[in-house]
């Protein structure tokens, strides 16, 4: 970790050394998230182990950093170093690092370490100041676990009317870990099946070769539409070789304002075959906010569901979760570049399942409590 | 006709002393301003909008444009999103914080204030900037007035 992000440095370091003759332009930027959020669900916690029963910093505090440098008109250089409090002492990794070549107007092709536009906002998921929660709806954001790629993606814009539509196919491999529910009974490599332990939390890891994909959106001056698709072929850590697993995932979404309304609106199924199926049943869901922007307010509330889309039965298939929920929340701009949030939601596990919890929990709606705070720079 | 020349002269120099004074009353007019290079005759606010919020990175007739911000406190930049580009200021870094992070475009470089931006776009022929109608002169061309 600490060789990368020196490498990192050191190659800001030289663009920014040879700034005026090398590049036109080198701008760095950044975005902090601090908050604190828990969980009246006693000894519970969310699937990912981040809120707690008792108040916790880990879910929502973290910081990014970007570096921009254009090489010449054509040719920029992007590169993201993020930390969050989940990571063990908040670890420093490469969140995305790219050279994008612009050989025309409308056209960039991105070739490196790229995040993938699965839904509205996952490319800039962790810039809270950028949307009105204080972390996007659980689930559908919680069911997408490969969020980036290495290889190349391409963005073609063409305007239309005064909207611009993109097009954005992308082609890459990833390796990661994802958290594992520990109801999962998978493959171990001596070919038997192993039940995860329950109420803990675990990580798996994963590789996705090949991840590709296809978005569509409409970009206009107060609403964007999107639809894309994402096909893979995806290896559990655990799993004996094989030809990869299939992945398929399609999400649909809408965004807009008008006057002061401001609506938030995706879909999303799931379908995953084979042993990685445990991991990652088949699932769909979907989210709606409405909220309404009252100067420096904007009070929302969001209604989201997490479903079962026709999971298969099977020894080594995975349990599909199912929750419903409801959030208050309020949003405060709080002078420039900073945003002071406020939530409470209370979710409902459904059919039996946890939900997007770690065990089954004491009551039949967990509430969630959340402050956080959003600055950009 | 040298009497009527004296007259259509005095009458001009009125006019703009008046108009001078309406302006200072009205907190002047903004200008839009660009390299006396460039060929427009005139943008519209529609056109200098899409500029400012990187929705498109060249002038209308297609030659590339670089655009420059004034810092925050400056009243030429209030003016100008207030009246041109028609955004509060949290909804301009919001609209910057998407597209930054992003990698999809970078918010325009920010100069200190009317003169830095008039010094700064005499010097490249890309440049686009506003300043207060009052600091304009031939080092640099208007493509519009913004009352």
């Amino acid at each position: 970790m600490k060789y990368r992000l020196a490498c990192f440095l050191t190659v800001c370091a030289g663009l920014y050394g040879e700034g005026a003759m090398a590049i036109d332009s080198l701008k760095i930027n950044g975005f902090m998230t601090a908050g604190a959020a828990a969980i009246d669900s006693k000894n519970n916690k969310t699937q990912d182990g981040l809120i707690e029963d008792k108040i916790g910093f880990k879910a929502d505090n973290r910081l990014g950093l970007q570096v921009t440098a254009k090489i010449n008109p054509q040719v920029d250089f992007n590169g993201q170093l993020f930390a969050q409090a989940r990571e063990e002492n908040y670890n420093v990794h490469t969140d995305w690092a790219y050279i994008t070549y612009r050989p025309v107007e409308n056209l960039q092709v991105r070739a490196g370490l790229n995040k993938l536009p699965n839904f509205l906002i996952s490319d800039y998921q962790w810039v809270g100041y950028a949307y009105p929660w204080i972390r996007p709806p659980q689930e559908v954001y919680t069911q997408n676990p490969l969020e980036s790629a290495s290889g190349v993606h391409l963005i073609f814009k063409q305007p239309v009317g005064d909207a611009q539509f993109l097009i954005q196919p992308y082609f890459g491999r990833d390796s990661d870990e994802v958290v594992a529910p520990q109801d999962a009974i998978i493959n171990n490599s001596g070919g038997g099946l192993t039940t995860l332990t329950a109420g803990k939390v675990g990580h798996i890891g994963f590789e996705s070769d090949p991840v590709r994909g296809l978005d569509l959106s409409l970009v206009a001056d107060n609403f964007t539409v999107r639809a894309g698709y994402q096909a893979a072929k995806v290896n559990l850590e655990f799993d004996t070789p094989s030809e990869g697993d299939n992945w398929r995932l399609a999400t649909l979404g809408v965004t807009g304002e008008w006057s002061n309304v401001v609506v938030y609106s995706e879909y999303f199924q799931r379908k995953v075959d084979g042993n990685a199926n445990a991991i990652w049943p088949n699932q769909k869901g979907y989210y709606a906010t409405l909220g309404y922007r009252l100067g420096k307010f904007l009070p929302h509330f969001t209604a989201s569901k997490l479903d079962d889309n026709k999971n298969p039965t099977g020894a080594t298939n995975g349990t599909p979760l199912k929750q419903t929920s409801q959030t208050l929340g309020l949003r405060y701009e709080a002078g420039n570049s900073a945003a002071l949030k406020f939530e409470v939601g209370r979710a409902k596990p459904e059919g039996g399942t946890r939900g997007l919890f770690v065990n089954v929990p004491d009551k039949s709606t967990v509430k969630t409590y959340g402050v956080a705070i959003d600055v950009v720079f | 006709m040298f009497g009527f020349n004296k007259i259509v002269l005095r009458f001009v120099s009125l006019c703009l002393l008046l108009c001078a004074g309406y302006a200072q009353a009205d907190q002047s007019a903004l200008a839009i301003i660009a390299h006396p290079d460039n060929r427009l005759t005139g943008i519209t606010q529609d056109e200098v909008a899409r500029i400012y919020l990187g929705k498109t990175s060249a002038f209308p007739d297609g030659t590339p444009a670089r655009p420059v911000d004034q810092r925050l406190q400056s009243p030429s930049r209030e003016k100008f999103y207030a009246r041109v580009v028609k955004k509060t200021n949290a909804e301009i870094t919001a609209h910057w914080s998407k597209l930054m992070f992003t990698g999809m475009a970078t918010p325009p470089n920010v100069l200190n204030d009317d003169a830095a931006v008039k010094a700064w776009v005499a010097g490249n022929p890309e440049g686009l900037g506003y300043v207060d109608g009052k600091v304009v002169d031939s080092s640099v061309k208007v493509l519009l007035i913004v009352p």
